[in-house]
């Protein structure tokens, strides 16, 4: 107990340590505190927005859905309402219609996009009992000439009722009379997040939104009274086959599961940087630990020689960590709530998310908070905690003692460690699961330490970055799936953050002193910061790790980047042979335009070809193998004027409706050459037999492997219509450039989200939206390079206090304060150096095998922004600087006198 | 493992060193700093090891404490053994039957002069005896000091809380290795008063390593150690009597 108290005080007399120390793991709990908490309240939002959409009827008709999602499902007959209102119960039947992409555009040409939601069109559901619009002004749409508009649309961009606009739809640019404003599920409030929704009569909805070929599916109120299980059963017995009945409770669940799938991916998204910042942690609280453990080497020698056991010794330090643990994890928790609610305030004012803010703390939440916090500041220290129980008593009585590390040697237990290191490796690919197999390997190589630790002190401070080294040579070479590959990869650095701790004090003292040599000619202060910066290679080590950690990351990320960029070009240069493309902002889900835009551009005498491709999500399913694809699909025999998909064989005149296009990695798994029939089974639940009229090996263009014909999807009225997702064009035969660019916009101008580029601006756009990306990975990753610098400060603060008694020698002799400033920055600009240099060769190493990894029909071109890594290091150097900031006024500040009569 | 056994310890012997070997290094850089001791130290008496610099005077205290282990040769705490001891039994030892006083005051900063006093106690999880810690405390005129921490108290009042570390627990044996090697003259010899009370009114067996003539000479017997070997021995010393001694060894 006495040791707990002890613990305690040490905590209690070194406030300042003990806030900096927490302040890692503090970061790192709010920020997940905070996702979970934003995303459970998200959850709730969309949750209540589910339901909302889903509200006003009991059962609902809709065709069966043997693959993909409502949204690729095929559309119920039109004659479906009148045969279901026969049934006995039904009271009120309605066909309700919703596609994407609808917008109408503003009287000055804009389209009135939705910044942080989806353009919706819906039909007016003039049938229901409980109708889900809510008229607000004006009149519901009751012509084909006319629309109406949800209230905060119409405001947001200043559409006046009674006056006309052009909306676009699947069916084109049609101008039309908005005769009403509307609220959502509610007359009081409008309960869109962040989407706009334009509304037609349900004829005109069909044949705008569905190409008249059906509804999405039909919505049934009971009669009071009614027996639902009853009715369902009389409408199961009416409907055809191919349609189902289902409670409204499925379909709340359904909506309900498609938001969260995004949510989890945004969740996911930014767990990974919370985990990033909490990796970073976990060496900062090791390395803090470790100091702590040397600097009291006496005072435990001195328990030891007391009695204290070395487990008490252990214990004494756990506690301590736990303390850190603990306050890391309240003050994380209680800064992360409000966080969240920042962050729903400021994604409310991007019109996203509901304007009130939600702070749900679900049981999950303090959970994995808990866990991560005091788990993880725990683990982190428990190796200088262990470390210091093999403190003998006699350090008690010696001042030039160090702690013994070295473990005593056990054959047989690191024999066994080993062989269990090599067990968990084996068992981490046979789980055959990529997530199994990096934690296999990651605990792996902590065995494998252990293991080593107890045969040769050498082997083991070698072992890790071997391990590392071997698990990146096979993920470079071996014949595994890109997960599993990079999995591997995740491992390698993983296991390499851990071993460089025990390997780089090995070289830590010769590259610290060459790294300072050019600065030591700037005179005493900065030879003595070198000679400073080498003589504690383990401690230069392990403060240079978090730095090391944080900039391996952002250099991963920036060759990966810029090599995805190099790439891409690449593939615009070869794969793309076309003038022109027309697309839509790259920002939010790629939502479709419609058909007509192509026709309109083909008539262009400025332009010879215009080539439109849609983007057809869970088309269809190959009924050997029952394996759902996705596809494109376009004018076969047109693709080779404008691409060049790199055919291995084809067969123009089967390039007919009923003609595929395959990639010969999915010919050869299915057997299929030019001329195989190949049978193949739509959302309408029909076979149909497709002929394969040509094999390519350029994935670039068609990542997914499979080519439909456009006509397939024209022709048939059973599927769902198709939006184009681009199309491309080429000039004329002698007509300029700018001509070419002025008529063709003339055209796109109707659809003003979308842009008309030149093969280069393609290039510029997406090079620009990949930069942007980069920008926000970069400020998340940022957070772990500012803590990491938090991590140099606490060391130089600590081993300026060390150092007290030497600080006041080199005072008294005659170093002025100046001076000795001077001193300690420059100590911390060879660490922060130290780290920088083998973070960004760290980096330099993982980006470039993660480039090799990742499918070349992606990333094929390694490309090293050698610039950007310069640039890492200039930070690096300055964050070393920043850091020394405090510690070197400290060092300043020291009373000569009292300096030197320090004993400690 | 000698072929003839030890004789059984006596009774009243505290301590006891048989053959005490302790070798630092090997071959070329082999420092024998213990070279085959026989001593022992009565119970109930006050005993002094002097010796010059490297003579083995604290390394044969650290042996017999427990605290180092030996290349070869025996020593006793009362009847244990402890070269048969494992480090966990060594640990327990130390803190049920040996208490210790170090030159350097040696006190935890963070804890009050009484927490400091009782620690070993604590360690152990056991509650110290009221009255002897009054008595201990009362002793050593630190009543009014206990609340303090190590930082606001003088060199001579932590070296007497340090002095009351090693009674309160009531061990067998202290062993106390230069405690007045920090303190000024008159300090020190306060605190060696403390020692010589312990012993004569408290019981108590002290075994001091001094280098000091005039430390030595408050205790009951003091044993010359030079090159890892005991060459003689003074009982009931004075001042005079061990300069004398040391004058002659030099010669």
């Amino acid at each position: 107990m006495t040791l707990v108290k002890l613990a305690l005080k040490n905590i209690g007399a070194r406030p300042g340590r003990f806030l900096l120390t927490s302040l890692a793991v503090l970061v790192g709990v709010a920020l997940t505190t905070a996702v979970f908490v934003l995303t459970d309240s998200l959850r709730d939002t969309f949750g209540d927005l589910s339901s909302d959409i889903e509200s006003g009827y009991d059962v609902a008709i809709r065709s069966e859905i043997p693959f993909g999602n409502r949204l690729t499902a095929a559309p119920v007959a039109l004659e479906i309402p009148e045969l279901v209102a026969q049934v006995p119960g039904v009271d009120a039947v309605q066909p309700r219609i919703i596609e994407f992409g609808v917008v109408p555009n503003t009287v000055d040409g804009k389209a009135a996009t939705a910044t942080a939601g989806p353009n919706i069109g819906v039909n007016w559901e003039d049938q229901a009992d409980t109708p889900r619009l809510f008229l607000a002004e004006g009149r519901p749409p009751e012509s084909a000439e006319e629309f109406v508009l949800d209230i905060d649309a119409a405001a947001d961009d200043g559409f006046v009722v009674g006056d006309r606009y052009p909306v676009q739809t699947p069916a084109g640019l049609i101008e039309l009379t908005l005769v009403g404003t509307f609220s959502f599920a509610s007359p009081d409030e409008n309960a869109l997040v962040g989407a706009k929704l334009v509304a037609f009569d349900t004829d005109t909805a069909t044949r705008l939104l569905n190409g008249g070929r059906g509804y999405d599916d039909i919505t049934i109120t009971l009669e009071e009274g009614a027996d639902e299980a009853m009715v369902v059963a009389a409408l199961e017995e009416v409907v055809p086959e191919g349609l189902e009945v289902l409670p409204r409770e499925v379909l709340v669940d359904e909506q309900a599961d498609n938001f969260n799938e995004f949510i989890d991916i945004f969740r996911t998204i930014l767990l990974v940087f919370a985990f990033v910042i909490l990796l970073v942690a976990a060496f900062i609280i090791y390395n803090v630990f470790s100091i702590i453990v040397g600097q009291r080497i006496q005072e435990i020698g001195l328990l030891r020689a007391l009695g204290a056991t070395g487990k008490q010794i252990t214990r004494s330090i756990a506690v301590e960590a736990v303390g850190v643990g603990v306050f890391a994890t309240v003050v994380g928790v209680g800064v992360g709530i409000p966080l969240s609610a920042g962050i729903q305030a400021l994604l409310a004012a991007a019109e996203f998310g509901p304007d009130e803010t939600s702070t749900p703390v679900r049981p999950t939440t303090l959970v994995v908070a808990v866990v991560l916090g005091i788990g993880l500041t725990l683990i982190a220290a428990i190796w200088p905690a262990l470390r210091a129980r093999t403190v003998s008593p006699m350090a008690a009585l010696r001042t030039d003692f160090a702690a013994d590390r070295q473990l005593e040697p056990n054959v047989v237990a690191g024999a066994a460690l080993v062989v269990a290191a090599a067990v968990a490796v084996v068992v981490g690919f046979a789980l055959d699961e990529w997530l199994y197999l990096l934690l296999a390997t990651v605990v792996a190589g902590v065995l494998l330490y252990l293991g080593t630790a107890r045969l040769d002190h050498t082997l083991s401070r070698v072992s890790m970055v071997a391990l590392a080294a071997v698990l990146l040579a096979v993920a470079l070479l071996a014949d595994l799936r890109s997960s599993m590959l990079l999995a591997l990869l995740g491992a390698a650095a993983l296991i390499t953050f851990l071993g460089m701790n025990l390997l780089s004090p090995l070289f830590a003292t010769p590259v610290a002193r060459a790294i300072g040599a050019p600065l030591a000619r700037l005179g005493v202060p900065s030879r003595l910061a070198r000679e400073n910066a080498g003589r504690s290679p383990e401690r230069t080590a392990t403060a240079a790790s978090a730095l090391m950690i944080g900039l391996a990351l952002v250099t991963t990320v920036a060759v990966v980047v810029s090599s995805l960029k190099a790439t891409f070009a690449d593939v615009l240069d070869e794969a793309v042979t076309a003038d022109w493309i027309v697309t839509g902002d790259t920002a939010g889900p790629p939502t479709g335009f419609s058909p007509s835009l192509a026709e309109d551009l083909a008539a262009l005498p400025e332009l010879e070809a215009v080539l439109p491709v849609s983007w057809n999500q869970d088309a269809f399913r190959t009924v050997v193998d029952n394996d759902v694809r996705s596809s494109y699909s376009t004018d076969l025999r047109q693709i080779e004027r404008h691409f060049d998909p790199d055919y291995v064989a084809k067969d123009e005149s089967l390039m007919t409706s009923t003609g595929v296009i395959v990639h010969d990695d999915r010919a050869d798994d299915l057997g299929l050459s030019v001329g195989s029939t190949l049978p193949v089974e739509f959302v309408d639940g029909v076979r149909r037999d497709l002929t394969v009229a040509a094999i390519f090996s350029d994935l670039a263009i068609f990542d997914t492997g499979w080519v439909l014909s456009s006509d397939l999807w024209n022709e048939t009225e059973a599927l769902p219509v198709q939006q184009d997702l681009y199309v491309t064009m080429l000039t004329a035969d002698g007509v300029s450039e700018d001509r070419a660019r002025d008529a063709i916009e003339t055209v796109v101008a109707e659809f003003p989200q979308l842009d008309a580029l030149t093969k280069s601006e393609f290039r510029d756009d997406q090079e620009d939206s990949i930069n942007q990306v980069l920008v926000i990975v970069n400020a998340l990753l940022g957070i772990s390079i500012v803590l990491a610098m938090l991590g140099v400060a606490i060391t130089l603060a600590l081993s300026v206090f060390e150092r007290t008694r030497e600080i006041g020698l080199t005072r008294a002799v005659g170093a002025t304060r100046r001076q000795m400033k001077r001193t300690v920055r420059v100590e911390g600009i060879i660490v922060a150096l130290f780290g920088g240099l083998l973070g960004v060769g760290l980096g330099l190493i993982f980006g470039v095998a993660c480039v090799q990894i990742i499918p070349d029909d992606f990333v094929s071109e390694v490309a090293v922004p050698w610039g950007s890594l310069v640039t890492y290091l200039i930070v690096a150097a300055v964050a070393g600087l920043i850091a020394a900031f405090f510690p070197a006024r400290r060092a300043a500040k020291l009373d000569v006198l009292d300096a030197i009569a320090d004993v400690g | 493992m000698s072929s003839t056994p030890p004789a059984p310890p006596v009774a009243q012997v505290a301590a006891r060193a048989v053959q005490a070997t302790k070798v630092y290094g090997s071959g070329a850089t082999e420092v024998r700093a213990l070279d085959g001791v026989d001593v022992s130290f009565d119970r109930g008496r006050f005993s002094a090891i002097m010796g010059p610099s490297g003579s083995g005077k604290s390394t044969l205290m650290h042996c017999m404490a427990g605290l180092d282990d030996l290349t070869e040769g025996k020593v006793w705490i009362g009847e244990v053994d402890l070269t048969e001891l494992s480090e966990r039994e060594l640990t327990l030892l130390r803190r049920e039957k040996v208490g210790f006083i170090f030159q350097a005051f040696n006190l935890i900063p963070t804890l009050s002069a009484l927490e400091n006093i009782t620690l070993p106690m604590a360690l152990a999880g056991r509650a110290p005896d009221r009255d002897w810690l009054d008595q201990v405390v009362d002793t050593l005129g630190l009543v009014d000091r206990l609340r303090h921490r190590p930082s606001e108290l003088s060199g001579g009042e932590q070296q007497r809380v340090a002095v009351g570390r090693a009674l309160a627990s009531r061990p067998e044996i202290i062993f106390a290795d230069e405690p007045t090697g920090n303190l000024d003259s008159r300090t020190g010899h306060q605190i060696l008063e403390f020692m010589s009370l312990a012993v004569e009114q408290l019981g108590e067996t002290i075994v001091m390593v001094t280098h000091d003539p005039l430390a030595a000479s408050f205790a009951d017997r003091v044993v010359f150690l030079a090159d890892g070997r005991v060459t003689d021995e003074i009982v009931d010393p004075t001042a005079e009597a061990i300069i004398d001694h040391m004058k002659h060894l030099d010669d």
